[in-house]
């Protein structure tokens, strides 16, 4: 209706009125209480914004304090803002950077990278590696360029230092050509295997990596492994249950190492598997010579065995054969002696009687050698022993012999050691008849033995194991004794220090002791004062383990 | 009284002798045979009348040796009952062990002095021979 | 009255927003967060809010001659209004904005 009254158009323009005073009410409160930051004005179709401080607070702290290096350069490459972080990386002052020309750290070598990446950026932005340089310290570093044209003719750079970065590579690429030589120069096989899994179960491995050696055995080339699956390179080896050790260790995270003859020809490996990651690392290292020595070691000791039983037969049947005659002798003569007694002559008699002597001297040279040559036939078998009872035993065998001489026997506390028990009770049986054999006239003969543990420095002598402790048994006796000079000699084979009429014996007696102490690795000797007595001392090696 | 046999089986012509003396030694009326190894001593228990009292037997010997010899005797019915002395040089004592197993009365050694070889035969004389 | 006591606006339409802030500031981003909340708990699903950064669009001042940061401008529903500040104040900005509660 054309009679929209002026009173109507005056109140919408009051409102209208109203509306914008209220909006322009508000703006001055606003800015009044300090709410706002910055405006945008349009003029000649361009837009211009203000920014008051508090607009812009934020950015100029961040970008001064921040830990990469800001700086602003005009084309001519004159530096006009430096933040902190670039002066300092820099190792200079502010002073000494603000107002100088960029070049100037700039190293040599990067001047045309940086150049390039300049004038990109003055079209847009350029980003880039150099190295910089400053009070003769190269500093590697990233640069991002922007350019800050229009409004700013200057183009903005970001440094990132690269240094610990590039020490972090050296320190991976010196770690890489460490583990790569080695990997070279080692004589073993290398590989790498990475876990392939359906359903979170390994079906397979993807071999990441095979040294040279691998491949050589493999007879493959580099192609056809890295990166391949085991099973294609492999596909004997879930058949030899190979797959499966190598899985067992991916699983239970646990080494394994193990022996294995190569199923096309007669060559042994060791194999070693380590997991690592979700994988294994496997170094595998030919041992065909270990094994043929092994084998030849083991074919030796059988060969040896079989000789000594055959050695302990023969010289048992040796012995007996070489008794017989001797037995007869004796037997005929102690006939004759028998039957002709009254027919003969007191000096035929005495004849006969040496004749008798002598084969029984000779009957007894034999035993003494059978037991020789059974030192080192018999079984050398250890067992820890008690001494006290190998005395016991070797007190009731020379029974007779003790009652008749009076011989008094001492010895206790001894103690359990790891030895052939047979042989030691031949030692002891043997050098107790000796100190009883060998009484002084007229004197009971007493025998003391006794144990005592002694450090291996403070034995002389050779020593037949590299134990450090030994047990000292000593057999000390109140005998004829004997010069020290003849110490050495007495336990060699058939020495005697005294002629066969004066005291029986084989001269073998002593150099049994010897063989059976050599047997236990250990030590025996000897002193003597004549007229006074003899001590014997046997050593034999402690092995912590097996002894208290 | 039936005068007393007793059968020495040994190859060796030494002992054999060694043996008949001290035999004679100790009783001249027991009358003694010799067979030279296991397989003449069967055929004398079969063919010679009577069978002996005693039987003393030596291990080793050619043809048939003691032990075959002993295992013979002890499977016959006739002869099963007589004792038997292993006369041997023997020392062993498994030896001592199989044949006492075997059926053996006796393990002898033979000693090297013959006034021991008359002690140890008489001895065995009053043990296994029984006055018949 | 309404549930957990907030009284319901009562609008036709929806209500289209622009807030002009300016990069990295302390009041913009208080503006920010204030018209975001103010937005969540009274609008609802019926506005549509556009947060423009004058730096980044200068030209954002074509429409009319000048732009304060912060400001907010309600486009739509008419009348059209401008707001200047921080909008700390939740209630006084919906009164400046024009929107009406139902009782």
């Amino acid at each position: 209706m054309k009679e929209t009254t002026a009173e109507e158009n005056y109140l919408k323009r009051i409102e209208e009125l109203e509306n914008r005073l209220a909006e322009a009410e508000q703006l001055i409160e606003a800015i009044k209480a300090g709410e706002v930051d910055a405006f945008a004005v349009r003029s000649d179709n361009q837009s211009e914004i203000y920014t008051l401080q508090s607009g812009d607070y934020a950015y100029r702290i961040l970008v001064e304090n921040f830990s990469e290096g800001a700086i602003n350069i005009t084309e001519e490459g004159l530096i006009v803002y430096s933040n902190k972080y670039f002066h300092e990386l820099l190792g200079l002052t502010y002073e000494k950077v603000i107002g100088t020309s960029i070049d100037e750290f700039i190293h040599p070598e990067s001047r045309a990278t940086f150049h390039s990446l300049f004038s990109l950026a003055l079209d847009g932005q350029s980003k880039g590696e150099i190295k910089l340089i400053a009070e003769n310290k190269v500093i590697p570093v990233y640069i991002s360029l922007t350019s800050l044209y229009p409004q700013l003719p200057t183009v903005g750079l970001i440094i990132t230092d690269l240094t610990e970065k590039k020490e972090n590579e050296k320190a991976l690429s010196d770690a890489k050509n460490f583990i790569n030589n080695v990997l070279k120069s080692t004589n073993h096989g290398v590989l790498s295997y990475l876990a392939i899994r359906e359903n979170n179960k390994i079906v397979d491995f993807e071999i990441r990596y095979a040294n040279e050696i691998a491949l050589e055995q493999l007879r493959l080339s580099a192609q056809e492994v890295i990166g391949k699956r085991y099973s294609t390179v492999m596909p004997l080896a879930k058949e030899v249950g190979l797959f499966d050790k190598v899985k067992k260790v991916v699983e239970t995270r646990i080494s394994q190492t193990h022996e294995i003859k190569s199923p096309f020809s007669e060559r042994w490996f060791m194999v070693q598997y380590v997991p690592l990651d979700d994988g294994v690392t496997c170094t595998f290292v030919e041992i065909t010579n270990q094994k043929k020595q092994e084998k030849i070691l083991e074919d030796k000791n059988k060969e040896l065995e079989h000789s000594n039983v055959e050695l302990a037969s023969f010289s048992y049947s040796a012995s007996h054969d070489l008794q017989e005659p001797l037995r007869k002798i004796r037997t005929f003569v102690s006939r004759i002696l028998l039957q002709e007694q009254q027919n003969f002559s007191e000096s035929s008699m005495d004849y006969f009687s040496r004749i008798s002597s002598a084969a029984s001297r000779m009957q007894n040279l034999i035993d003494a050698l059978l037991s020789y040559s059974r030192t080192n036939t018999i079984e050398r078998i250890f067992f820890p022993t008690d001494l006290n009872n190998i005395l016991k035993d070797t007190k009731e065998t020379l029974g007779e012999m003790i009652e008749q001489n009076q011989a008094v026997i001492e010895g206790s506390d001894l103690p359990i050691v790891n030895v052939i028990p047979l042989q030691i009770q031949q030692l002891f049986t043997n050098i107790v008849s000796n100190a009883i054999k060998y009484k002084r006239e007229n004197v009971n003969p007493v025998i003391k033995i006794n144990a005592e543990r002694v450090s291996a420095i403070d034995i002389q002598g050779e020593l037949g194991s590299s134990a450090e402790e030994f047990w000292r048994i000593s057999f000390a006796d109140n005998g004829i004794g004997f010069e020290p000079q003849y110490a050495g000699q007495i336990f060699e084979l058939f020495q005697r220090l005294h002629g066969k009429n004066e005291y029986s014996g084989t001269g073998i007696g002593l150099a049994i002791c010897k063989k059976i102490v050599q047997n236990h690795h250990g030590h025996i000797n000897a002193y003597g004062k004549p007229g006074v007595g003899a001590t014997f001392n046997i050593f034999l090696p402690i092995n912590n383990y097996i002894e208290k | 009284m039936k005068a007393q046999c007793i059968l020495l089986v040994d190859d060796d012509e030494d002992d054999q002798l060694l043996f008949l003396d001290a035999m004679r030694e100790i009783d001249k009326s027991i009358i003694c045979c010799v067979a030279n190894d296991g397989l003449e001593a069967i055929l004398s228990l079969h063919t010679k009348s009577p069978v002996p009292d005693l039987i003393f037997l030596d291990l080793n010997m050619p043809k048939m040796n003691g032990y075959q010899c002993l295992a013979q005797i002890k499977k016959e019915m006739m002869f099963k009952e007589i004792p038997v002395v292993i006369y041997t040089t023997s020392r062993i004592e498994s030896d001592r062990d199989r044949t006492l197993k075997m059926g053996a009365s006796y393990f002898l050694t033979k000693p090297s002095d013959f006034s021991e070889l008359i002690e140890e035969l008489t001895r065995i004389l009053k043990l296994e021979l029984k006055d018949k | 009255m309404g549930d957990k006591g907030k009284p319901k606006l009562l609008i036709e339409g929806k209500v289209v927003l622009q807030l002009y802030v300016s990069g990295m500031s302390l009041k913009s981003k208080e503006a920010i967060e204030n018209i975001k909340r103010l937005c969540d708990e009274h609008l609802h699903d019926t506005f549509e809010l556009e947060i423009v950064d004058l730096y980044k669009n200068p030209e954002a001042a074509s429409e009319q001659q000048i732009v304060f940061s912060p400001s907010l401008i309600k486009s739509l529903p008419l009348p059209r209004k401008v707001l200047i500040g921080t909008f700390a104040d939740t209630e006084k900005v919906i009164k400046g904005l024009g929107i009406t509660f139902k009782e």
